[in-house]
């Protein structure tokens, strides 16, 4: 190299030709034979051989490869003339876990359990319309407010759900207007959702949503036959009168105003390209393809069952390829899942999806005020005091403080016994800063909080899921599309 | 203990000083949805795992071979990378609960 | 008396502190302004005022200095440092410039190998003081200072008290710092500016590789790359303004994606990215060889980067590079940068339809520049 006689060439400076270097905490997942997934600490990740693996750990990687330079940039190794990689992995770390910090961010109130429909799969025991004693009293969402906003959450989002939580439409509108009168002193950001199925639905509900600018959300299963077989209605137009709703908010409050979440039954399994057309026809820019949750009344109804992981992955991969053709053919559908795994995966964020996070979601970023004034850790855990443990109860907003509530012992075991950093086998995925922990799926399904990975559909599920999006995107077009949702 | 004789079962001879009885352990751990395992020590170093096969796995015998020793290999690297690096990873993890300014 | 004044370049002085004067153009200022003045004497005015801390004229005339023309554009406003022996005139700061730069030393830890301003040990601690002092005399209404070096930092509490004079007598000016940011990696400097609470700070850090013995290479510095990021986070944990600047050549084209995802991943918190054409001057000559690339070779690379870093939603912006080398998708993070005295234009640019929006060429790219500049004819909507 021909620089002028002052300076000094590359080998200088670089002590790599030593061929000396130190590892630094990362974890591997095996896709193939010549293939291996690697991350590190933060979630930085690249693919190895089983050879180039093997000579990394052994500690003869030559230092003169593309390899070792790209291990170095994304913090596998360092070398002898630079730690730097210790101070950033520290912040990165932090980085990942800020959110902690917030603390509890999305607040349930359950505002009856009465509801016209009879899903197959609720996991919310029913109560018919007209039994009394099932619905939220002012009471009970004065004192649930109270413990809301002794959260630190600077943004808070209220969701109310149910049974059917337009049948308390006066409490919704109590519970809102008493939240943003609190919140003059207390200035966080407020969000409000209603979950729906939109039987309900009238001027005054639409009128209320568009002067505090709420959210609808609804459930829609897919084409007619199949929603109102998986929900059915007493009056057999389930599907007509949620399609309906949906036109009417999109038309009347705005199309970012209502979304949609599906859930998959043993019939739904069999049609992923028709229920996203039914998504499409609607003009919904967002799907969710869920499995179904093992709870309330899926088990009695046998459903959980029904279908194991590996069905509902081939499901999930035709469903999410179909709608990855929808995008490069000029329409934007992003399938949700895809896109915390996707922002996991490639940023330097964490997306705070409550299902997929460790230390779990539970009571740290959701907290669940039930009719009865009962607080629970989570959607799912007052699912499973419906179906007869009430193990994750954590308090009544009535007769317990928030911090009793926040550090009662089944939570602190929750989250604690379950980090994904040191349980078996997670401890050591590759995968791990891309998942989470779920106690209460697991206590649910085995009777204890961290499970049996291997025997676990959120672990298979999971594992299955990442494992072909890794694969989609090797492919530059499909790379491309993926990236257009984060 | 008493073993069905309806059911698959594959045996393992295993150098510990190939590898460790952790990695052989977890090995086992990973593979339950293959078959139950039995863990016992042999004289000089060998260890054997015995594998109750569970009924509705379809992988043949060779396969699921293939499969303890891809994972006792994966593990064993796991071991060693745990090995070199649990001291800096203390010190990332302190650094990163320390009581530093850093606002993320 | 006759004296003749002429500046040769930036950097004639002696090493004595000079005097500073705001330059005026108005013979009739009241008395009690006049000291702190250098008046610029008409043809036409008969009488040489007195009061004035000097009077230049630029005919010869008795009983004042004689400007030399290649300062003739000097005008009201303008902060000019006279040596000792009032033969050597340099202007501090120009008030209609689009940019200024204080030049605080020559002095450096670093020794690039593209480096525009080649450090030498010489003990320049005069020019801060000037500055210090020269301070006063500059237009409240400026928008922005720049500070640069040699590695401004280098004058430990002189540094701060230049930061400090900044300001409290211009309050609503901008301040960015030109440093390599090694010096910040001790926390002691970084409190010492945090506590000055300045409103509109920003520090721009040079960071050439993902790599640190590549960085190291390119800065000549063992050690430099773990300094800089040490020093890019201290200040960022004292709530610092940070701007990442990485100049293209062929020492840091190849892996400019893998730098780019760097930044997105360790600094995304970063206030701005720079990406600078390189400038043919100082240590560049020299190594010209090892440096020179076509920008049009590293579109690709350079493409990449850019998406790489907006994807991360980090502010990114493209200088010194003409829009005839940048491929049209980058025109909208290319500024228009090259001081308003210091650019030109080239025969090949004639009849090119986006010249306005171009920053066209340093006088230095006489010496080496691109042969696919060409006039780029776009139809105007």
């Amino acid at each position: 190299m021909a620089l002028a006689k002052r300076f000094k060439q590359l080998d200088h400076f670089s002590l790599e030709t030593t061929g000396a270097y130190n590892l630094l905490p990362f974890n591997f997942h095996k896709l193939t034979a010549e293939k291996y997934f690697c991350a590190n600490l933060v979630g930085e990740h690249l693919f190895l051989t089983q050879q180039e693996l093997k000579k990394l750990v052994g500690g003869t990687l030559p230092t003169s490869s593309d390899t070792y330079l790209e291990l170095k940039s994304k913090h596998f190794l360092y070398g002898l003339d630079s730690d730097a990689a210790i101070d950033l992995l520290a912040l990165k770390f932090r980085t990942k876990h800020h959110r902690i910090a917030q603390f509890t961010a999305l607040h349930i109130f359950v505002v009856t359990l009465r509801c016209d429909y009879t899903c197959q799969y609720c996991q919310v025991s029913r109560r018919m319309e007209d039994e009394g004693d099932f619905d939220m009293s002012h009471e009970s969402a004065e004192a649930s407010l109270e413990m809301l906003f002794l959260s630190p959450a600077k943004s808070v989002k209220i969701e109310f759900q149910g049974g059917e939580p337009l049948l308390n439409f006066e409490l919704i509108k109590f519970i809102v207007e008493t939240a943003l009168a609190k919140n003059i002193s207390h200035q966080k950001n407020l969000e409000f959702v209603v979950t729906t199925n939109l039987s309900m639905l009238d001027e005054d509900v639409l009128d209320f949503c568009e002067v505090h600018g709420i959210y609808l959300s609804t459930s829609l299963d897919g084409p007619k036959d199949l929603h109102n077989r998986n929900r059915p209605k007493a009056s057999r137009n389930g599907y007509e009168t949620t399609v309906a709703g949906i036109r009417r908010i999109q038309e009347r409050i705005g199309p970012d105003k209502i979304s949609a979440l599906m859930t998959t039954t043993a019939a739904s399994i069999e049609m992923p390209r028709e229920i996203i057309d039914t998504y499409v026809e609607l003009k919904f820019h967002s799907i969710f393809l869920r499995p179904l949750s093992p709870y309330g009344f899926a088990i009695k109804t046998k459903q959980a069952a029904k279908y194991n992981s590996e069905r509902w992955l081939e499901f999930f991969k035709e469903g999410l390829d179909y709608i990855i053709e929808l995008n490069q053919a000029g329409y934007f559908l992003v399938e949700q899942y895809t896109r915390i795994i996707l922002r996991k995966l490639l940023t330097a964020e964490n997306p705070g999806y409550v299902d997929l996070q460790s230390p779990a979601g539970i009571g740290i970023s959701v907290i669940v005020y039930n009719y009865d004034g009962d607080v629970y850790a989570s959607d799912e855990a007052r699912m499973l005091k419906e179906m007869g443990d009430e193990k994750f109860r954590l308090g009544n907003v009535h007769n317990d403080t928030y911090e009793q509530i926040f550090s009662a012992d089944s939570l602190l075991e929750g989250l604690e016994e379950t980090l994904v950093e040191s349980v078996p086998m997670c401890s050591e995925c590759g995968y791990q800063t891309l998942c989470g922990s779920d106690p209460v799926y697991h206590y649910a399904t085995q009777g204890d909080v961290v499970g049996k990975k291997p025997l676990s559909f959120f672990c298979n599920k999971n594992m299955g899921v990442i494992t072909h999006i890794l694969n989609l995107l090797q492919e530059p077009k499909t790379r491309k599309t993926l990236e257009s949702w984060i | 203990m008493v073993i069905a004789t309806d059911k698959r079962h594959l045996e393992f001879e295993i150098d510990e000083a190939v590898y460790s009885m952790e990695c052989i352990k977890k090995s086992c751990y990973a593979l339950m949805a293959i078959g139950n395992s039995e863990i016992s020590t042999l004289t000089n170093h060998q260890i054997l795992v015995k594998m109750a096969i569970l009924q509705e796995v379809n992988q043949s015998d060779a396969e699921i071979r293939q499969l303890l020793f891809d994972e006792l290999l994966d593990y064993s690297l796991r071991e060693s990378i745990s090995k070199q690096t649990e001291g800096v990873r203390n010190v990332i993890l302190a650094n990163a609960f320390s009581r530093s300014r850093l606002i993320g | 008396m006759v004296k003749l004044i002429s500046t040769k370049n930036l950097l004639n002085y002696s090493a004595e502190n000079g005097e500073v004067y705001r330059v005026s153009t108005n013979a009739s200022l009241p008395s009690v302004l006049r000291k702190s003045e250098a008046l610029i004497i008409s043809d036409e005015q008969q009488e040489i005022p007195a009061g004035y801390g000097l009077v230049l004229s630029k005919e010869p005339r008795e009983g004042c200095s004689t400007l030399s023309e290649d300062l003739w554009h000097l005008t009201d406003g303008d902060v000019v440092r006279v040596d000792a022996n009032r033969n050597l005139i340099r202007a501090l700061y120009r008030k209609n410039a689009n940019a200024n730069f204080l030049f605080v030393t020559e002095r450096c830890n670093s020794f690039c190998l593209m480096c525009s301003q080649p450090p030498r040990d010489v003990d320049d601690g005069h020019l801060i003081e000037e500055l210090i002092s020269a301070v006063p005399l500059f237009d409240p209404s400026t928008m922005e200072l720049g500070i640069t070096g040699g590695e401004p930092t280098l004058l430990g509490d002189r540094f701060i008290a230049l930061l400090r004079t900044i300001k409290n007598h211009l309050p609503h000016t901008a301040v960015h710092v030109l440093t390599n940011g090694r010096t910040a990696s001790h926390k002691e400097l970084v409190v010492e500016i945090a506590k000055l609470q300045h409103p509109d700070l920003m520090f721009g850090i040079p960071l050439y590789s993902d790599i640190a013995s590549r960085h190291d290479f390119v800065v000549q510095a063992k050690g430099a790359f773990d300094e800089t990021i040490r020093g890019i986070l201290n200040l960022k944990s004292y709530s610092q303004k940070v701007e990442i600047r990485v100049v293209l050549h062929k020492q840091t084209y190849e892996r400019l994606p893998d730098l780019a995802r760097f930044i997105a991943r360790n600094f995304q918190f970063v206030d701005h990215v720079a990406l600078m054409g390189l400038e043919i001057t100082g240590f560049t000559r020299a190594n010209l060889d090892e440096l020179w690339i076509d920008p049009l070779d590293y579109q690709d690379q350079l493409k990449e980067a850019v998406h790489i870093l907006t994807r991360a939603g980090i502010r990114t912006s493209i200088y010194n590079l003409q829009l005839c080398l940048l491929p049209k998708s980058l025109w909208e993070f290319s500024v228009k940068s090259i001081s308003d005295w210091k650019n030109k234009y080239y025969p090949e640019c004639s009849g090119c339809s986006e010249r306005h929006g171009c920053g066209g060429f340093f006088e230095s790219s006489d010496l080496k520049r691109s042969p696919n500049i060409r006039a780029l004819t776009f139809a105007k909507p």
